[in-house]
């Protein structure tokens, strides 16, 4: 969407996947601080340099039909954060393809991001709303449902460095769940707020779902992998070690870590 | 290029919000507020015109006149690409955390300091008109020098933010770079005092070209001669074009290096 490595089709098919991995590899770059300017200038400027680097994984495909729900197991350090971070198109893949044909993603990588601290609750809500490439004119309409659901009403002109942590996180999951994205990314991020905010939210992307949105989860919650994903991918050493049914794949994750 | 051009278009309403808000928060908690943004220049007039007027006897008649449009170009230049590249590196955490196209956050921090710019020179204008100041009809081409400089800026701002995610040396650098530049382009003293043998290095100085033409056309009131007309534009469309390749070049990189 937003670099070249990924190409949009128009809003294809209804049964066209809305994701396409394909050969998808990823090395990364030692970036030492104290590199001599020389050194460091002339690995700045050879990023196919392959000295320094460590390859996260080598060869990951899969697809991932429209309104399906995909949970990512594994290891910490396996490489789970990385994937949804190409899918969202923060970093480009070494090589490979990666396809997203839809305009409306929407990542979740961490709760409140783009926030800023002097600015009042109703001025973060704008903020946010651009920042993940919606248009101000569908806010309107929506900007009632994120309050309410949120919960922090009382609070919109308070600055939001005035907010508790829950609150900021309420807020910030509240804004993305109410984009209605066709491909929402959630990374680890229900694990903050209290259990009722917890339920809250697991009600709110089954709500989502059941309207079509496609999930892409990572968590360790195994529960909420099985509950909320009937498709679940085990990622180890750098690899798809698993595709299929999420009671599966949490299964043999599990066995295979005991 | 063109793709470039259509995530930033796609992002438009992004770069306003975030223009609105870095102009709101950049004063906050100030008494004087936006007033600093004048107060800053006055400041370093008054004490130019003081020294050059009364302690180095510089011939120029009415020499603030001389000195106030050209120092509020240089600075527009310099603070854009000091901004921007401080804006890059503040916002790191977001670039790794939101796929956006990081251009919005140079266009923004340069349109910050072009705003300022602008309430500055055009209070300028009004002032020269209540004292009396000559102001000749081709100070109407005013517009058309602000538009190619506003390109050169930009190019230069997007080179120096590029540089400055890789290198936290940059906006040092930029500093000391802008300090010694200063001195060596003709902002405070006119063309005809450098020395002959200096010349070549006048002529090769790509940021004096600007100031030159915000001499004639402010101070002497003359149409900017057709070679340095050719120059400005050469360069600016340089600069420009350069600057949004090297950006693009090296963009998929940003988040992976924070």
């Amino acid at each position: 969407m937003l670099n070249d490595f990924r190409r949009p089709e128009a809003h294809g098919i209804a049964t066209s996947p809305i994701l396409r991995c394909r050969g998808v590899r990823k090395r990364f770059q030692w970036h030492d601080r104290n590199l001599s300017l020389k050194k460091s200038l002339t690995q700045a400027f050879k990023p196919g340099d392959e000295s320094g680097s460590w390859e996260l994984f080598s060869d990951i495909s899969f697809e991932v039909a429209r309104g399906e729900q995909v949970g990512f197991i594994g290891r910490n350090g396996s490489g789970k954060t990385t994937l949804l971070r190409l899918i969202a198109g923060i970093y480009p893949p070494t090589s490979g393809t990666i396809e997203v044909s839809s305009h409306r993603v929407l990542a979740l990588l961490e709760l409140g991001v783009g926030f800023y601290p002097d600015l009042s609750g109703k001025e973060n809500i704008r903020l946010n709303w651009v920042f993940n490439g919606l248009r101000l004119a569908e806010l309107a309409d929506k900007f009632d449902d994120i309050v309410e659901f949120s919960g922090v009403r009382k609070f919109l002109d308070t600055p939001l460095k005035y907010y508790s942590s829950g609150m900021r996180a309420r807020l910030g999951f509240s804004i993305a769940s109410h984009a209605d994205p066709d491909l929402l990314i959630i990374d680890e991020v229900l694990a903050v707020g209290d259990s009722e905010f917890q339920t809250k939210c697991r009600r709110r992307i089954a709500e989502l779902c059941k309207s079509g949105t496609t999930l892409l989860l990572v968590s360790h919650n195994l529960h909420d992998v099985v509950e909320m994903c009937g498709r679940a991918l085990w990622i180890d050493k750098g690899s798809i070690a698993y595709d299929g049914d999420s009671t599966v794949a949490v299964q043999r994750y599990l066995g295979n870590a005991a | 290029m063109i793709r470039q051009l259509q995530d930033i278009w796609r992002y438009r309403e992004l770069l306003r919000e975030l223009f609105l808000t870095w102009l709101k928060l950049r004063h906050a908690g100030s008494v004087l507020g936006l007033l600093w943004t004048l107060l800053n220049p006055a400041a370093f007039v008054f004490t130019y015109w003081l020294v050059f007027t009364y302690i180095i006897k510089i011939d120029i008649p009415n020499y603030a006149t001389f000195l106030i449009p050209g120092y509020l170009a240089w600075n527009f230049t310099w603070n854009s690409a000091q901004e921007a590249s401080r804006s890059m590196i503040e916002s790191s955490y977001l670039i790794t955390k939101i796929a956006f196209p990081a251009e919005i956050l140079v266009l923004a921090s340069v349109g910050v300091t072009l705003f300022e710019f602008l309430i500055a020179l055009v209070l300028y204008l009004a002032l020269a008109v209540v004292l009396g100041i000559p102001l000749y009809p081709v100070a109407g081409t005013l517009p058309i020098l602000l538009l190619i400089h506003i390109f050169f800026t930009l190019g230069f701002s997007l080179i120096c933010a590029c540089g400055s995610v890789f290198f936290k040396d940059v906006p040092k650098l930029i500093t000391i770079a802008g300090m010694i530049l200063f001195f060596a382009t003709p902002v405070f003293y006119p063309e005809s005092l450098i020395p002959q043998q200096f010349a070549i290095l006048f002529h090769m100085n790509p940021f004096a070209p600007f100031v030159a033409c915000y001499h004639e056309v402010l101070y002497y009131g003359l149409l900017p001669g057709l070679a340095l007309g050719l120059k400005v534009g050469l360069i600016s469309l340089l600069f420009l074009l350069g600057g949004m390749r090297i950006f693009a070049r090296f963009k998929p990189y940003f988040a992976e290096f924070d």
